[in-house]
């Protein structure tokens, strides 16, 4: 680890609390004593009135609502480092409360002069979300690294097999319910969507339900894996047949398990690509198999007994480089 | 699962993938509700006849440790799994077997006979 980084409690707690209460405190030392403007009409300009000191309680409000919604799980500490949850959670609690810091202190600090016309809100919410949003991704950046629970993973010992002999491992894997609810959100959600747009356009644009459609097909084309060892090497298919990633045993470099997190690695389920030229078929989080190509690609799949496949693959392996001599 | 035939042995080859599912299902590897590998591609892989594959599972599913149906393939029952205290004691019995330097056959013949 190059730089600093800071744990994640704290950009997520402390970091908004320190900023929510220095907003509200120079909010109740500037607020005048009379009615502000505090709402805007769709055209920016104020159509809504009350006196400044609201301002200041609901400051307060939203700094306290965002420290207690968003603190509780980041103290789920794990003895690695954060999930890439975590740090989305610290990114958000910090831009939220930047948020509402900045919007509230607009408010106040553009209506000082009693005397002025209320300004409208066409500059001061754009430039909150803008500082809310780049301090946001500060907040990412400022936490640790996710971490998988073992980035290194472990070479099989190879199986022992007699001359002669063959062997096969078959495995099955299929999406789990994290994934999949991932992606039947988003086949509602693009219907839904899809539906609402057609029916305010009169149908002007049925092309959307192409969305769904291909959600659809792509669920099911990359949510059932067949895992492969054999003599051939490594073979990982759809039992449609297609999508198929194989490496040839000649081309195995190491096999081994190693343990992955779906979001924290690879961003996601399904076909993903990760670091380092590694290709992962990711159905959940947890055990995997790992197979390093002599190329320097790797191909990664979450089965259950990947311990067995990598003992078998390394065998093979070994047989297809003693036969090749 | 892992299945490893040896073309060498005296025993037929569908008794030894029978023989390897079994292992399977024992070591819960294979558990109840399960699919075994298609018998096109199991025999594909092990360079064996598919009616080879086929004659082993039907003599799982006369076992009752699977079900063949039609489109679904093999698929391992609920009674498939062993209960957990015969693994146990199978586990015992297999150490006791090999601090007495006792062979695998012969245990496996000792086992056979007590059936008899």
């Amino acid at each position: 680890m190059s730089r600093l980084r800071i744990p994640v409690p704290v950009v997520g707690l402390a970091v908004p609390a320190v900023i929510s209460l220095a907003a509200v405190t120079t909010a109740f030392v500037v607020a005048p004593a009379r009615d502000i403007a505090v709402h805007w009409g769709p055209d920016g300009t104020a159509d809504g009135w009350a006196p400044a000191w609201t301002v200041v309680v609901g400051m307060a409000v939203l700094g306290v609502i965002d420290a207690l919604a968003f603190g509780l799980p980041l103290f789920a500490t794990r003895r690695e480092g954060p999930s890439a949850f975590q740090k989305l959670i610290a990114a958000i609690a910090v831009a939220f409360g930047v948020l509402m810091a900045a919007l509230g202190l607009w408010v106040l600090l553009s209506q000082l002069d009693a005397a002025a016309e209320p300004p409208t809100i066409g500059v001061g919410l754009p430039l909150s979300v803008v500082i809310a949003l780049v301090s946001g991704v500060l907040a990412w950046f400022a936490t640790p690294r996710p971490m998988p629970v073992d980035p290194k993973g472990v070479a099989a010992e190879p199986l022992a097999l007699a001359p002669g002999e063959r062997a096969v491992w078959i495995g099955r894997t299929r999406l789990a319910w994290p994934g999949l609810v991932a992606v039947v959100v988003a086949i509602v959600a693009s219907l839904g969507a899809a539906v609402a747009a057609n029916v305010t356009t009169e149908g002007r644009v049925g092309a959307l339900f192409l969305v769904p459609v291909v959600l659809l097909a792509v669920l099911v084309l990359t949510s059932f894996w067949v895992v492969r060892v054999d003599d051939d090497g490594l073979d990982v298919h759809s039992p449609l047949g297609w999508p198929r990633f194989r490496m040839p045993a000649a081309e195995v470099a190491s096999a081994g398990t190693v343990e992955v997190s779906a979001v924290g690695e690879f961003g996601g389920w399904g076909i993903r690509s990760g670091k380092g030229r590694r290709l992962g078929i990711v159905m959940r989080s947890g055990h995997a198999l790992e197979a390093q190509n002599r190329d320097g690609r790797a191909l990664v799949v979450t089965v259950d007994d990947a311990g067995t496949a990598a003992a078998l693959l390394s065998a093979v392996a070994a047989r297809a480089t003693a036969e090749r001599g | 699962m892992l299945i490893r035939i040896d073309p060498a042995s005296t025993e037929a080859i569908f008794g030894q993938l029978a023989a390897a599912v079994r292992a399977e299902i024992g070591r819960g590897a294979l558990r109840p509700g399960d699919r075994l590998p298609s018998a096109r591609e199991l025999a594909a892989s092990l360079d064996v006849n598919i009616h080879t594959v086929l004659r082993a599972y039907q003599e799982l599913r006369d076992e009752g440790l699977v079900d063949l149906r039609r489109g679904r393939g093999a698929v391992v029952t609920e009674q498939a799994a062993p209960p957990p205290e015969l693994v146990g004691a199978v586990r015992d019995l297999v150490a006791a077997a090999r601090r007495a330097d006792v062979a695998p056959a012969t245990l496996v013949a000792l086992i056979k006979e007590e059936y008899l």
